[in-house]
């Protein structure tokens, strides 16, 4: 035999008495065969019905057993994959939700993603598109509802007025683009004056909550005019000021230094160079507009109760 | 529990030769073979247990019992080894100085580590080649020549076997 002309044959000789067999008693045999059948009945278990059918629990908790070898690895693994349910379940339900309607069960949904969205943007001039943009889609649900004989609920009319009333705030909110923006809710909400909301509808309570509407976005459009009023007469105003400022130097070339300081009552009373839109906002367009444009009275006005101070603050 | 009972009639009888050369001894014999597989049944029963390698695994419990036994207990427990040793003196007449009983025997593969006795048994013993006893051991063949190499050189030292 091949191994046998590897093992040394001297130590094989000395090995030789264990190599002796010994006849196996036969009854102590038996007897240790009948112990082990024994055994192995008792320990062996049905599986229950009931543990057959969960058995797939314990399957699948073994996937996310950690392993002694790599328990970082395995920990990771767990977290991407709850993630990945989570944020990819979650999100297949929320783009779901942007078609529903009010009273379905996934529109709870949708409102809460607008506003959730609405909080994760920044900058004013996206929340002003977010506004309008949400603002439009209430209205379609409300006509929506009306055209197929629904009663829309109140909190559709109330979250549009919410959405409008935010674009108006944030549209003043930077002087620089306050002109365009109120511009914009004007246009936006003109086209959905003339396109929704213009058919009668049967039903009482249903043409109530359309008038009702209308009104509401009638008076939005109104305010978003007297803005717009507002900004024109204000821009008027800058503009008339920059003359006034830019003619005093001249005029005070042919006059006094006391004259030149006298022309500048205005910077003294508003404290800046250039006066606030709320400031002027607030002011009567007309009398301050009359003011500006009177270059002598601009003088005698302000001047008089007003020179004193800026003769006094001027320099 | 067909399956229990073939491997119990396959793999008991050579068990029972394995315990009976390391320990001398039927009852204790017996007594290893029935922990060794009750062993077996209490970690299959655990869901554990050898995928291949089957024969292999039940030697190593029996081996490990073995083991067990020689440290709870000094090897020259007389038993019924008395027995063996007429019987011995019976076969070989007059060769008593020449070859050592088996309890010097035992003695000296009970001294020998762990592994070189493991290799030693199986391979002179139980006459398996390397390539079971690798894998038996979890170690390459050419690991288990080394192992053999030095447990040789050690029996050899032990009997006062003169290198040729």
């Amino acid at each position: 035999m091949k191994q046998q002309d590897e093992l040394d044959p001297q130590l094989q000789a000395k090995l030789k008495p264990l190599l002796k067999t010994h006849p196996r008693d036969a009854a102590s045999a038996n007897l240790g065969r009948t112990r082990f059948l024994a055994e192995a009945h008792g320990l062996a278990v049905t599986i229950p019905g009931q543990k057959r059918l969960t058995e797939w629990k314990d399957k699948f908790k073994y996937l996310f057993r950690r392993k002694e070898n790599a328990p970082m690895f395995s920990t990771l693994i767990s977290a991407f994959l709850i993630l990945a349910t989570l944020l990819g379940g979650s999100g297949i339900t929320v783009a779901a939700a942007q078609t529903s309607q009010p009273g379905s069960v996934l529109y709870p949904v949708k409102i809460f993603s607008e506003d959730a969205y609405y909080q994760l943007t920044a900058g004013d001039q996206n929340h002003f598109d977010l506004a309008m943009d949400y603002a439009e889609r209430r209205m379609a649900e409300f006509q929506n509802m009306l055209e197929n004989g629904q009663i829309p609920p109140e909190a559709i009319q109330a979250r549009l007025q919410t959405h409008l009333q935010t674009a108006l705030e944030l549209s003043i909110k930077d002087p620089a683009d306050q002109e365009r923006l109120l511009e914009q809710i004007r246009q936006r909400l003109q086209e959905q004056l003339q396109t929704k909301l213009q058919q009668t509808i049967p039903d009482p309570a249903g043409e109530a909550l359309r008038l009702q509407v209308r009104d509401m976005l009638q008076t939005q459009i109104g305010w978003a005019d007297d803005a717009l009023e507002h900004v024109t007469q204000l821009r008027l105003q800058t503009q008339n000021q920059q003359q006034i400022q830019t003619a005093q130097p001249e005029e005070a070339q042919g006059s006094s230094n006391n004259g030149s300081q006298s022309g500048q009552p205005q910077v003294n009373q508003y404290g800046n160079s250039e006066l606030t839109p709320t400031l002027l906002a607030t002011a009567t367009p007309t009398g301050t507009q009359y003011q500006y444009q009177n270059g002598s009275g601009n003088e005698g006005s302000s001047g008089s109760g007003q020179g004193g101070s800026g003769s006094g603050q001027g320099k | 529990m067909d399956a229990l009972t073939a491997i119990y009639d396959t793999l008991s009888p050579a068990i029972y030769s394995y315990s009976r050369r390391l320990l001398g001894s039927a009852s204790l014999s017996e007594e290893c073979v029935a922990e060794t597989f009750s062993r077996f049944l209490h970690t299959l029963k655990k869901g554990l247990g050898p995928t291949q390698h089957l024969r292999a695994y039940i030697y190593r419990i029996a081996h490990n019992w073995v083991t067990d036994y020689y440290r709870r207990n000094q090897p020259d427990q007389p038993g019924d080894e008395a027995l063996e040793l007429i019987e011995d003196h019976a076969d070989n007449p007059g060769s008593a100085e020449q070859n050592p009983s088996k309890e010097e025997i035992r003695f000296v593969l009970v001294n020998l580590p762990e592994q070189q006795r493991q290799v030693i048994i199986l391979r002179y013993l139980e006459g398996w080649d390397f390539g079971e006893i690798a894998s038996s051991l979890g170690k390459s063949v050419n690991a288990i020549k080394v192992i053999q190499h030095r447990a040789v050189r050690a029996m050899r030292k032990q009997f006062s076997i003169k290198d040729e």
